[in-house]
């Protein structure tokens, strides 16, 4: 049996690391909620690396413009074709922003094109049930980015499974808080990362 | 010269001699033969519509032998074993000889979506076999201690395993009842890679899979177990209370029940083995070859009544046996997802091959309820049935005695005939007589 592993891509153009207490962010929130044996500590895999196949699940993000090296783009896409579970998030929250454009063109190019998931898929009662969807941040109202509520999530499916999940919901910027500050919560702002890996370990 | 009185006693003799041949001809077309006590037939080959054939019809229609030994290179076809059972049935004394090649074939479908016949031969040690269907031959092999097997995905009509002149026959059919597959353990990589090999494959999969103290993620209907519903489980990780009684029960129940080292542990008797120390390389390293070779282990130590399927080194790591009317087939390799993912070449369709492979050796075979037309061309052990029929081979029968058939010197007696009244006829024209 093998620990989950929280993995963040390093990809060589823009700030890949934007987020970095994500990662124990959501470990502490797996292993709260969870029996899912989850490894304690991340991992960070280089996007063009053999590494990258060690680990099924892993978090992408940045703000900066992004553009996959050609062996990047060839081993994501492989990864993802074998059943990796990608999910990005657009740390601007911005359809307008650098990041957007170009990581959805590199998608496009790497993955070809995305569809947009229903409130009605599985990933929103994986664990927790979020009736209407994406959970909304609060760092989409927050004046910076395109200030729009983002209600889906995108996905590039393989064979009917998400192989990539996008989100301009920002995140990265919500869930980017040492654990120990959960208890300044009075709801969890994190528990949809529960149902990002428990559908990602299940479906 | 003879003198005319000399002739005149000829002809009245050729005259008495016609009225004789002729007073037989009409006895021997009228009277029944009288049965041979031994009659000795040496069938050079197959006879099917041949010369047993024939000589069958031939049997039927007039009464057989006391004793009827044949002596044959290769076994009678089916219709012929019947029909010689019949006349020993009837009062034949019928018996055997010949140096018959035992062959015997069997067919089954293979519990996969993917379809597949798996076929099974059985010959003395070392005899090459040949596979064949309508079209041709499909595939050959020699004959080991455990005979050969064949997987055949596709063919036109029966099968047939050809030994020498040992040919059996098996008739087949492609209908098996879908049924789901259950999937039962804890939410981590393992069972997510499996679910996906197997629905790829095109099992349709129930699943149960632990994700918090008394919270599952469930799909499909993976409870009760049932085999009018499902062909196999698969239970990867600890089998949670009652639930390792109710696997236990659904296998000896016939179904298929595969199982990996945490689950082995809590089935006890009903899985293939124990499980031994825990084996992990330092370092996972994927080869082309060998690629589950690099994957962590949980040796089984299999059971007195276990076959092995799979070792690696000196390490079981794929055992099966029988549980009440199913199967139970361990596996003791670890995190083969990482094979999926990480391996080398089409690693993808590997895994989802030898996992096809592992679920189908244990799944309950539900075949759909087909018609008399399945029997129909069905030889597949033609030594056995004959032995069956006419019991064992009895060598060194082969002399005929006894028996008269008065219509075999119709011939003889016709021709002496003509020749008599051709004789007597002449011999009176040549006196000058009318």
């Amino acid at each position: 049996m093998s620990a989950f592993v929280f993995a963040t891509a390093q990809y060589e153009s823009g700030d890949w690391d934007s987020a970095p207490l994500v990662p124990s962010n959501i470990i502490d929130t797996i292993a709260r909620y969870t029996s899912i044996d989850t490894a304690p500590a991340g991992a960070i895999v280089p996007l063009g690396s053999p590494e990258l196949f060690r680990y099924p699940f892993v978090y992408l993000t940045g703000h900066l413009p992004v553009r996959f090296s050609d062996a990047e783009r060839a081993n994501a896409r492989r990864w993802v074709e074998r059943g990796g579970f990608l999910f990005v998030d657009d740390h601007n929250h911005d359809v307008d922003g650098q990041f957007h454009k170009t990581v959805t063109e590199e998608f496009a190019r790497t993955f070809g094109s995305m569809t947009r998931l229903p409130a009605s898929h599985p990933l929103y009662c994986a664990f927790f049930t979020f009736e209407e969807g994406p959970p909304t941040t609060s760092h989409e109202l927050n004046g910076w980015g395109d200030n729009l509520v983002h209600r889906y999530l995108d996905a590039v499916l393989v064979g009917g499974k998400i192989g990539v999940l996008y989100s301009n919901k920002d995140y990265s910027s919500e869930w980017n808080y040492h654990p120990q500050n959960k208890r300044f919560f009075a709801i969890d702002n994190t528990k949809f990362a529960v149902n990002l890996v428990v559908h990602a370990l299940t479906r | 010269m003879p003198s005319p009185g000399s002739r005149v006693q000829l002809e009245r003799g050729l005259r008495l001699a016609g009225f004789a041949l002729l007073a037989f001809c009409a006895w021997a077309i009228t009277a029944a033969p009288t049965a041979p006590s031994r009659l000795v037939v040496r069938s050079p080959g197959r006879t099917g519509p041949g010369a047993l054939g024939s000589l069958l019809r031939g049997w039927t229609r007039r009464a057989p032998a006391e004793t009827l030994a044949l002596e044959v290179a290769s076994v009678p076809a089916a219709v012929e074993r019947d029909w010689l059972a019949a006349l020993a049935g009837a009062g034949t004394a019928v018996t055997w000889s010949g140096a018959l090649l035992p062959t015997a074939m069997e067919v089954l479908p293979v519990s996969d979506p993917a379809g597949g016949i798996s076929v099974l031969a059985a010959a003395p040690v070392g005899t090459r076999v040949q596979l064949a269907d309508s079209l041709g031959i499909l595939d050959s092999a020699t004959v080991t201690r455990a005979g050969a097997a064949f997987r055949v995905a596709a063919h036109t009509g029966p099968l047939q395993i050809a030994a020498g002149a040992q040919v059996a026959r098996a008739a087949t059919w492609d209908s098996l009842a879908p049924r789901h597959a259950v999937v039962l353990g804890a939410a981590e990589w393992e069972t997510r890679f499996v679910i996906a090999a197997l629905e790829e494959r095109g099992w349709i999969v129930d699943a149960r899979l632990a994700v918090a103290p008394g919270i599952a993620v469930t799909q499909g209907r993976p409870f009760p177990f049932d085999t009018a519903r499902q062909a196999v489980v698969v239970a990867l990780d600890a089998l949670a209370p009652g639930e390792a009684q109710a696997v236990a029960r659904f296998a000896s129940g016939g179904g298929g029940v595969v199982v990996g080292a945490a689950a082995a542990r809590g089935l006890g008797r009903v899985a293939a083995g124990g499980v031994g120390a825990h084996l992990r390389a330092p370092e996972i390293t994927f080869t082309a070859v060998a690629p589950r070779r690099a994957l962590a282990l949980d040796p089984i130590l299999p059971r007195g009544d276990a076959v092995v399927l799979e070792r690696q080194g000196p390490h079981v790591v794929l055992a099966a046996r029988r549980a009440g009317a199913g199967r139970v087939v361990q596996t003791g390799y670890d995190e083969t997802w990482r094979w999926r993912l990480a391996g080398p070449g089409d690693a993808t369709d590997a895994h989802r091959e030898w996992w096809a492979g592992v679920v189908a050796a244990a799944a309950y075979r539900s075949e759909m309820a087909v018609g008399p037309s399945r029997a129909a061309g069905d030889d597949r052990a033609p030594l056995a049935a004959l032995v069956d029929a006419l019991g064992p081979a009895q060598p060194g029968a082969s002399r005929a005695a006894g028996g008269f058939d008065p219509r075999s010197l119709l011939p003889l007696a016709g021709s002496l005939l003509l020749l008599c009244l051709i004789a007597e006829w002449a011999s009176r024209r040549l006196r000058g007589a009318a």
